[in-house]
């Protein structure tokens, strides 16, 4: 499968985020992703790139997302790869709460809930940190390789 | 994204057609808040014409539903018609357990 791989860079702003879901779906699509799963990705994408601008960069009007994608193959899978890069504030994973049931609006979680999506909506979610960077690293499965 | 009020005796039918994501949540948000304020607590969000329905969405939503149900208010926040996608949201954060969901309008706004 051939797709060459690509990378846009913008400010960290809510404005930005649909160009940046945009770049990513038009070549989810190519890559063979459609209906359910290219909305799965686009979810898991826009996710992201709200978390690096709220909490990354705490909403400061400042800093850069750059996002790529490309093909990745591991155990005779494919899989669609989206990477998103910040230099804003390490982010630790970890320390995000998973959302809990709930009985009622009261215990309702509202913290977390990108990253709940994120972990849903894609196959493999990866965070790297590096000294002063975050790499965030998404896999969505497109198909078996042919043996 | 597009809002529209249909403003009936004791309810607000809220209508909501498009992308509901980090950019266009905030005038959601605004406008449930504006009817909050207006004190109008019992509100209906009908979801059949939103094709994307984000977190950022969802928390306009419960935003709003918190408010409602203070007992001071004594209102809720229900859902009308959601979409395939929106309810497809709606489950994944757990909120099909919270708020009420009904599938035809009229039931909706009868609900209350």
């Amino acid at each position: 499968m051939r797709l060459k791989e690509q990378r846009l860079v913008l400010p960290a702003r809510y404005e930005s985020i649909r160009r940046l879901c945009d770049f990513v779906i038009g070549a989810a699509e190519e890559a063979g992703l459609e209906g359910e799963a290219l909305f799965q990705v686009e979810l898991a994408v826009d996710e992201a790139c709200t978390n690096i601008v709220e909490h990354a960069y705490g909403r400061r009007d400042e800093g850069e997302i750059q996002v790529g994608y490309g093909i990745h193959r591991e155990d005779g899978e494919l899989y669609f790869v989206v990477r998103l890069v910040d230099t804003g504030d390490p982010f630790d994973p970890t320390a995000v709460r998973q959302p809990q049931a709930c009985n009622g609006v009261e215990e309702l979680q509202v913290g977390g809930l990108g990253m709940h999506f994120m972990r849903e909506m894609m196959d493999r979610v990866e965070f790297h940190f590096h000294d002063g960077w975050n790499e965030l690293i998404m896999y969505k499965r497109l198909a078996r390789e042919a043996s | 994204m597009d809002v529209t009020i249909r403003e009936f005796k004791n309810v607000d039918l809220v209508e909501v057609s498009g992308r509901v994501d980090s950019s266009t949540a905030p005038r959601l948000d605004q406008v449930l808040k504006g009817l909050v304020d207006k004190g109008r607590s019992r509100i209906v969000l009908d979801l059949h014409a939103v094709d994307y329905l984000s977190s950022a969405g969802l928390r306009a939503i419960i935003s709003c539903l918190r408010e409602v149900q203070k007992p001071v208010l004594g209102g809720d926040l229900r859902i009308s018609r959601p979409s395939e996608r929106a309810m497809e949201v709606l489950e994944l954060a757990g909120l099909d357990t919270v708020l009420k969901i009904y599938h035809d309008e009229v039931g909706a706004v009868g609900s209350f």
